[in-house]
């Protein structure tokens, strides 16, 4: 979930009203969002919805507030049908990174405040929305030096040299992905093709690299301009108009003109070959207010409806009979189905408002049987001197294997592990009890452990190709501790398992002293082993103290 | 201290004692022998008289200890060395030293010795070759120093005060001269005399009144059971303050019998346990939950991939391709879908389930009771770096509840009902939440007495775009608890790696404190 950061005297200058911490963080509620953190100058708030990347923003946290509160109705008429300038796509770019969007901004206030704004906004967009720059880059540009039309083509990396951000001379677009800090950080998005997109004006300047790097001369926005343009490259049409729409909105919020752009393609796209930026969607939705009494198990009136929505940001509604019909902001591209719109409905009437109702109708509750089994093994440990523990299900092949002197088999080993400490599911809770042993050498004497649950394994016979079983463990470690100690136990469990008919047979496991150990048989199967552990085994832990073990198959017991 | 309390306190040994004070001072010694106890245990039951301040150390003085050795023992045994040469000198006068050595049963050095010694005293003496024994001969002390082991082997060690006047004269005698030294060693030993405080002498009076004699019974035997011999006996009050040995118990994990609690709620407002598989399908674990495949948290650093196998052979239609459709274009929901391409493959992974929610979308396919209420305690595994407050793997509690008429108050009235029932809260609020699989989406928040607000769980109405696909056409209210947070707050745990702690202590030591 994104986190930004926002400037106090920024977010101040947008609310309608001044709050303190307290209220703010109430009102930061209908925005699905939480005061993270505070200090002197800034807020840190963390975005709960994924799909609304237009309340990442200030300016969107802002406009939420105040439309929440009716302390401000915005309209917005930035929308144009036609433009005098143009983008103009070039094919050869259809394979590489096929869209392009933006549009100019003028008479912008740029202060630090702002500076840092933007360049977050970009960030949070590219990073969180964009997948890291690889479907979504953005530029921001002096708008003044730019001459249109603005041209979007693939060349050859060596065959265009410009000066980048952060740069004092020119280098090549190959040059710039060896050696450029951003070039080694995104260069691999664009890399393997044989030419790089790059945007460039009508007097040959470059504007950028996408999705790498501006040009120093045209992509070094400065506090003192007064005029923007605002570009965005990437895989999905649909996600970088929404994006550029925000940033409009936004900047729009702010005091700012939009200068419209036109983008041509020489290839079909969802939006057709030509379409102006900001663009509007134009969506609307259309919902059966008896939809409504399922959902909130009442019908609101329509001017009730109306005014939650409004609350909500929606202002074009109508409502005739039982339709109701309304257009979606041009911010927004996360209404899916009506049930979004009864939400939006409900979190405008406030969900503390409701009556809330019991759920009234009789339903049998129960264990599974497996849980109720296991709740009966639980007790006859306990009775038997056993203390019950937990250990992590995701454990190491260094525990599971090693230690335990086995070879690697039927474990199911993690692809992608985040370290090899957690690289492996346990198969047997033995491992988990000997590490347990290990660290507890300094706790009196006896120790007598005990743990049931999950384990997996592969199960290359059966339907999925892996398993989930469960088994209970015991270890018994004391100076005197035995096979015969540990048969007693089994003998317990067993009999109150109501099964009397097992028998023992010799086991040949590398972790138990072997004419020491057993395999507890029943009609021919397997239910588990038992017996004293061995001491090369005991080495491999650093335990030094005698150790007996069970390891009973728990759902073959409960057959 | 009471006088009656006191008396409790007192061990039988300490009554014994008190039953023989006076007002004469007195040593172990003295009352050793009186009592039946042995010298150790009157010393015992003195030093403890004496911290109770019932008795007190009246003087200190060093004494002469004579503890019998190993030689003396010998000696007593086959008799003196003295006597038996002057038997074999006036059978034989011509004897020699050696032809002593041949025939008599002692060491020859102390023949030697002795020899050496009788002569140089003149006990024995020699004339025109003939060995004779002289008036000299000290039959007296030899007769004397014989007594004297006798007594020594029935004591092992006396002091000089506690011998006759004859017997020290002897004893002292017998260190002059060097065989009869090795009979015994000399200790120095500080004594200390004692008196009867007026506490002591008190209690005496009280103990002969209540007729307590430090006989009474302490532990009670079969055998006094099955002869009677407790009757018309006094049984022994014990000090019930005293510490008891400590002994290990078998007991369940603190975390499990927090678990266990959760369960049985669950039970008795009608939910039925749901169990799964830790490993998973991309699909169950968040195709199923309408989450797209390109959804951020879908990524390779956020979830577990299996190795081996990678892909589930098959997944169950028509669940298969009416998730596909519906991800593509909404399908049959009335949605307009994620609109993307949805690929099959990637449905197929294996991963380890990372949320509890896959129970919930697997039983929507298992023929649910309608209305009907589930829940289940899920091991789940989470791409977070283990430290105080992450783990790799933690439990979630995870449900549904489907019925026709369930809405969005009743989805508040559940929230309510689990914050006053699991979580013991008084006030609640509700706030907008944001899940991918439902809308709308609530979190619900509870006050604790000493954290304040926090959020106990999330909740909401499952999406068409999940329900309709898995062949429900009922509202499913889908909700999760939060559990570790409490859980640590019952166990009075900080960091959440002691849930599963290695530490055996640490483990014995934890109890629930709420």
């Amino acid at each position: 979930m994104p986190k930004i950061e926002v400037k106090k005297k920024d977010l101040n200058r947008l609310l309608e009203k001044s709050f303190n911490d307290d209220e703010l963080e109430k009102h930061l509620e209908c925005a699905k969002a939480e005061l993270d953190d505070i200090t002197d100058d800034m807020y840190k708030i963390e975005l709960n919805d994924t799909n609304r990347p237009d309340l990442w923003t200030s300016a969107g946290i802002a406009r939420q507030i105040n439309q929440y509160l009716n302390l401000k109705k915005y309209s917005y008429s930035f929308f144009h049908k036609k433009s005098d300038h143009k983008i103009i796509v070039d094919k050869n770019i259809k394979n590489i990174r096929p869209f392009i969007v933006g549009f100019g901004v003028k008479e912008i206030k740029i202060d630090e405040d702002l500076l840092l704004e933007l360049i977050q906004n970009q960030e949070k967009f590219a990073q969180n929305f964009g997948k890291k720059r690889a479907d979504i880059a953005i530029g921001i540009y002096k708008l003044d030096r730019i001459k249109f039309p603005i041209h979007y083509k693939a060349i050859k990396p060596e065959s265009k040299k410009f000066i980048p951000l952060g740069e004092e001379k020119e280098l090549n677009l190959k040059e710039i992905l060896i050696k450029h800090p951003k070039g080694i950080e995104y260069g691999s998005i664009i890399k393997d093709h044989k030419e790089y997109p790059l945007i460039f004006d009508s007097n040959d300047n470059v504007l950028s690299l996408p999705p790498v790097i501006n040009s120093r001369y045209i992509g070094e926005v400065e506090t003192k301009d007064k005029d923007i343009f605002i570009e965005l490259t990437g895989t999905n049409l649909t996600n970088l108009l929404l994006v550029a729409n925000i940033f409009a909105y936004d900047l729009v919020d702010r005091g700012c003109k939009i200068m419209p752009v036109e983008v041509e393609y020489p290839y079909d796209t969802d939006y057709k070959r030509s379409f102006i930026v900001p663009y509007d969607f134009n969506n609307s939705i259309k919902v059966n207010i008896g939809e409504f009494d399922n959902l909130v198990g009442f019908k609101p009136k329509p001017e009730d409806i109306k005014k939650n929505l409004n609350k909500m940001g929606y202002f074009n509604i109508k409502i005739e009979k039982e339709q109701l019909e309304l257009s979606i902001p041009g911010y927004r591209n996360d209404i899916m189905h009506m049930v979004d719109i009864v939400e939006d409905y409900v979190i405008g009437n406030g969900y503390n408002n409701f009556q809330v109702k019991l759920p009234s109708e009789m339903t049998i509750g129960h264990l599974s049987l497996k849980e109720q089994f296991s709740d009966k093994l639980r007790d006859w440990a306990v009775g038997m001197g056993f203390q019950e523990v937990l250990s992590n299900i995701l454990t190491s092949t260094e525990n599971v294997y090693k230690k335990m002197d086995l070879e690697k088999k039927e474990g199911l080993q993690i692809a992608n592990p985040m370290t090899e400490s957690y690289n492996i599911l346990r198969n047997s809770i033995i491992p988990g009890l000997l590490e347990m042993e290990a660290t507890s050498a300094k706790s009196v004497y006896p120790h007598k452990i005990f743990e049931i649950g999950d384990v997996g394994k592969i199960d290359k016979n059966g339907t999925d190709g892996h398993k989930t079983s469960m088994n209970i463990g015991f270890l018994s470690a004391h100076p005197k501790t035995n096979f015969s100690e540990m048969r007693s136990y089994v003998d317990n469990i067993m009999y109150y398992a109501g099964i009397d008919q097992f028998t023992l047979k010799p086991a040949v496991y590398k972790s138990l002293i072997k004419g020491r150990s057993a395999e507890i048989m029943f009609n021919g199967q397997c239910l588990g082993y038992f017996g004293e552990m061995d001491p090369n085994i005991l080495e491999n832990w650093d335990i030094n103290m005698p150790c007996s073990i069970i390891e009973i198959f728990v759902n073959d017991l409960q057959k | 201290m009471s006088t009656a309390e006191m008396i409790k306190t007192l061990h039988p040994f300490e009554i014994k004692i008190i039953l023989l004070l006076d007002n004469k001072p007195f040593s172990i010694n003295d009352i050793s022998g009186k009592t039946g106890l042995n010298e150790s245990q009157t010393r015992s039951g003195i030093n403890w008289l004496e911290a109770k301040n019932l008795i007190k150390k009246e003087k200190e003085e060093i004494k002469i200890k004579y503890v019998f050795t190993d030689k003396g023992h010998e000696y007593k045994q086959k008799g003196l060395i003295e006597p038996a040469i002057s038997n074999h000198i006036q059978k034989n006068p011509k004897a020699n030293p050696n032809d002593l050595m041949n025939n008599l049963d002692y060491e020859k050095q102390d023949i030697g010795s002795a020899f050496g010694y009788l002569k140089k005293n003149n006990e024995i003496i020699q004339e025109s070759g003939d060995w004779k024994i002289s008036n000299n001969f000290n039959a007296a002390y030899y007769d004397s120093l014989t007594s004297v082991l006798i007594k020594f082997e029935e004591k092992q060690e006396i002091f000089e005060d506690q011998l006759e006047k004859e017997e020290r004269e002897t004893t002292q005698t017998a260190f002059n001269i060097p065989l009869h030294r090795s009979f015994f060693k000399i200790k120095e030993i500080k004594t200390y005399t004692y008196r009867a405080l007026k506490e002591g002498l008190d209690l005496k009076e009280v103990l002969e009144k209540e007729n307590l004699t430090g006989d009474e019974i302490s532990q009670i035997t079969p055998e006094m059971l099955k002869e009677k011999a407790w009757k018309n006996r006094i049984f022994r009050e014990y000090n019930i303050n005293l510490p008891a040995p400590h002994i290990l118990i078998g007991r369940k994990h603190p975390y499990r019998e927090f678990l266990d609690l959760l369960k049985y709620k669950f039970v008795s407002l009608g939910f039925k346990e749901m169990q799964g598989s830790l490993v998973e399908t991309e699909f169950w674990n968040m195709d199923a939950l309408y989450m797209p495949q390109t959804h951020p948290a879908r990524d390779i650093h956020d979830i577990y991939m299996i190795e081996e196998p990678q892909y589930a052979k098959s997944i169950k239609e028509p669940y298969f391709s009416n998730v596909a459709e519906t991800h593509q274009t909404g399908g049959k929901t009335g949605s307009k879908g994620w609109g993307y391409k949805f690929d099959k493959e990637k449905a197929k992974q294996l991963i380890l389930r990372s949320q509890g929610t896959v129970l919930s979308a697997r039983q929507l396919t298992e023929k649910p009771q309608i209305p009907g209420k589930y829940f289940g305690i899920a091991r789940c595994f989470r791409y977070d770096k283990v430290d105080a407050t992450h783990l790799a793997d933690f439990f979630q509690v995870e449900g549904i509840v489907l019925s026709k008429t369930a809405d969005f108050p009743t989805l508040l009235g559940l929230l309510k009902i689990f914050a006053e029932e699991i979580a013991m809260a008084k006030e609640i609020k509700y706030v907008p939440g944001y899940f991918p699989f439902t809308e709308p989406s609530v979190e619900v928040h509870i006050k604790h007495p000493k954290l304040g607000w926090f959020e106990l769980g999330g909740a909401g109405i499952f999406r068409p775009e999940v329900t309709l696909p898995l062949g429900i056409d009922v509202p499913v209210i889908a909700w999760g608890l939060g559990i570790d947070r409490m859980a640590m707050m019952v166990l009075g745990i900080n960091d959440i790696r002691n849930l599963f702690t290695r530490d055996l202590d640490l483990l014995r030591k934890t109890r629930m404190v709420q």
